[in-house]
């Protein structure tokens, strides 16, 4: 019985972590917050005026 | 804060919460793999029921810490887009073939472990809990073969035409010293955590006198594979400090505190004050020898201190700014033999060139003032060191102390006479996970400003996305990294307290009594 009661808490604990994570995923993550990077805007980031 | 401190202190956030997990499985997959093998050998069904107790606080930690690696691997994409493409070559095999140990063996043969007891044999049982042993550690050893390249960059060099570094020998990078040294001082670690948890939590039972004969058992095995595993992490540790010392001469001497090159062999400063204006430690004791004799094992090498390694960086950074010239002219006349010499013959400078960024943009000006500031950048926090890693070494030697207290009470079957030494082990519960952060804060802080050491400055390696979006996702990875440490101490602590024989459903000490 008592194991049917671990197994419940697991799924209801993983449940949540699959929402949170879908949740920062779609908020922060997803391909529209990030920004290209290939061979032209590295160079243009180590040869280019952008510096900090 | 800025975008870098941002990037980096969210960075640091995730991977500091991910390994609170960590450690556990590692140690834990082992302990069980011991006692199934002490269950198949002796045929005592008490053993059986220690592998399924301690298996069940195995499974709730793995449950709540699998995936929480995942969202490091988002940052990768969105805030570290420039590092991400510039070592992308390299640094991604090694995180590849980690996530399809961490999602196909180790999930497969965790599954096997819970849902095969009555379906396979006692024998083919243990071969799946020592493979699923096997498999935890081989995940933890394709991050840190990618983390011992970010260290010691081998195996791997500069591409003019695509930017970015490129595998030149996959078995350097696999076979990387730093990286190999890494592995196995921080598995023993997760040894050492698994042990103390086993410790701790049985302590707990001895002290209510509750599930004694099963507390007893696991007190033993902890205490025979902690003090194997907590002399390994001191002797590992050394052998990890040593091939730093190839490549990461400034993390050694900011570690040490050592300002100035001293006379071969070095003093090792037990205490001290670091002080970064002045360039001096006040308050010192040292111990004439030890540092020169652990650090480079030999009497007569020096130690570089930090302003002498600052000079080096001087000339470095100079040098490299010849490979950058170079390499901004190609950009222009691709076809240029002498300039593809001119940039590989000083490219193992580029990275300290690339410091400069940091001051103005067009690095082949820059001032006399400007390349001593970039040096002195290379400088990391040295007390921040210091400390850390005194600390450190502390609690490893205290684990040792413990773990050899625990065995001797354990050989003179006196574990549960002393209240003292059982308040001891319980309230140690949580200083394995402070040694294991902790050794985590001097590698990775150790290692600034650089992002792939001598390579790329971490600065560079920053996207630059909006630094509000760096900010409200770093407090929803401490919401969901909370939410997730929570529910992870709330379960554990719901099934220790339940014990063994609620959460068997049975006696466990009806296991001994049937086998007398």
């Amino acid at each position: 019985m008592k194991r049917a009661i671990l197994w419940k808490d697991i799924v209801a604990v993983l449940a949540m972590k699959l929402v949170l994570l879908l949740c920062l995923y779609f908020a922060f993550f997803s391909p529209s917050h990030r920004i290209v990077a290939n061979t032209a805007t590295v160079s243009d980031r180590l040869f280019g005026t952008d510096h900090r | 804060m800025d975008i870098v401190d941002l990037s980096r202190l969210q960075f640091a956030v995730t991977a500091l919460y991910h390994f609170l997990f960590v450690p556990l499985t590692l140690g834990l997959s082992i302990l069980l793999g011991i006692m199934e093998t002490v269950y198949v050998m002796t045929g005592k069904t008490i053993w059986r029921d220690l592998v399924k107790f301690w298996g069940t606080l195995f499974g709730i930690n793995f449950a709540m810490g699998v995936a929480t690696g995942i969202t490091m691997e988002f940052q990768f994409g969105t805030n570290w887009a420039y590092y991400s493409h510039y070592v992308g070559d390299v640094f991604g095999a090694p995180l590849a073939i980690e996530g399809m140990m961490a999602f196909f063996l180790e999930a497969t043969m965790v599954g096997l472990f819970f849902f095969g007891w009555n379906r396979m044999s006692k024998l083919t049982h243990l071969g799946v809990t020592w493979a699923l042993a096997l498999a935890t550690n081989l995940s933890a050893l394709w991050i840190l073969i990618a983390n011992g390249w970010m260290q010691y960059p081998a195996g791997s060099y500069f591409n003019a035409d695509t930017m970015r570094m490129e595998v030149s020998n996959f078995m350097e990078v696999l076979f990387n010293p730093v990286a190999q040294a890494k592995f196995v001082h921080t598995v023993s670690a997760g040894y050492v955590v698994g042990s103390i948890f086993v410790l701790s939590i049985s302590a707990l039972y001895l002290l209510r006198g509750k599930h004694v004969e099963l507390a007893k058992r696991s007190m033993t095995v902890a205490a025979a594979f902690g003090l194997a595993s907590a002399l390994s992490v001191v002797v590992l540790g050394d052998e990890s400090g040593y091939t730093a010392g190839l490549n990461q001469k400034m993390k050694i001497a900011a570690v040490e505190a050592m300002w100035d090159t001293e006379p071969a062999p070095a003093s090792f400063t037990v205490f001290g004050i670091p002080d970064m204006k002045s360039h001096t430690t006040k308050f010192e004791v040292k111990v004439p020898y030890v540092l020169g004799l652990i650090a480079t094992r030999s009497s007569d090498t020096e130690v570089p201190g930090i302003n002498n390694l600052v000079n080096l960086a001087k000339i470095r950074i100079k040098n490299g700014i010849i490979a950058y010239d170079a390499l901004a002219k190609l950009k222009k006349d691709r076809g240029n033999i002498a300039l593809r010499q001119t940039l590989k013959g000083h490219v193992a400078d580029l990275g300290y060139a690339l410091l400069l960024k940091r001051f103005r943009p067009d690095v082949q000006n820059a001032t006399p003032a400007e390349i001593d500031a970039a040096a002195a950048s290379t400088i990391p926090n040295v007390p921040a060191l210091f400390w850390s890693f005194r600390f450190m070494v502390a609690l490893g030697f205290f684990f040792i102390g413990l773990f050899a207290l625990a065995f001797y009470l354990s050989a003179k079957r006196r574990l549960n006479t002393s209240k003292l030494f059982l308040r001891v082990c319980l309230w140690s519960l949580p200083l394995p996970w402070l040694a294991a952060e902790l050794g985590w804060i001097v590698a990775e802080y150790g290692r600034q400003p650089w992002i792939i050491e001598g390579v790329l400055p971490t600065a560079l390696g920053v996207s630059g996305t909006v630094a509000g979006n760096v900010l409200f996702s770093l407090i929803g990875f401490a919401v969901f990294y909370s939410s997730l440490l929570l529910a992870d101490i709330y379960l554990l602590t719901k099934y220790i307290n339940l014990g063994p024989d609620e959460v068997l459903g049975h006696k466990t000490e009806d296991s001994i009594i049937a086998a007398e």
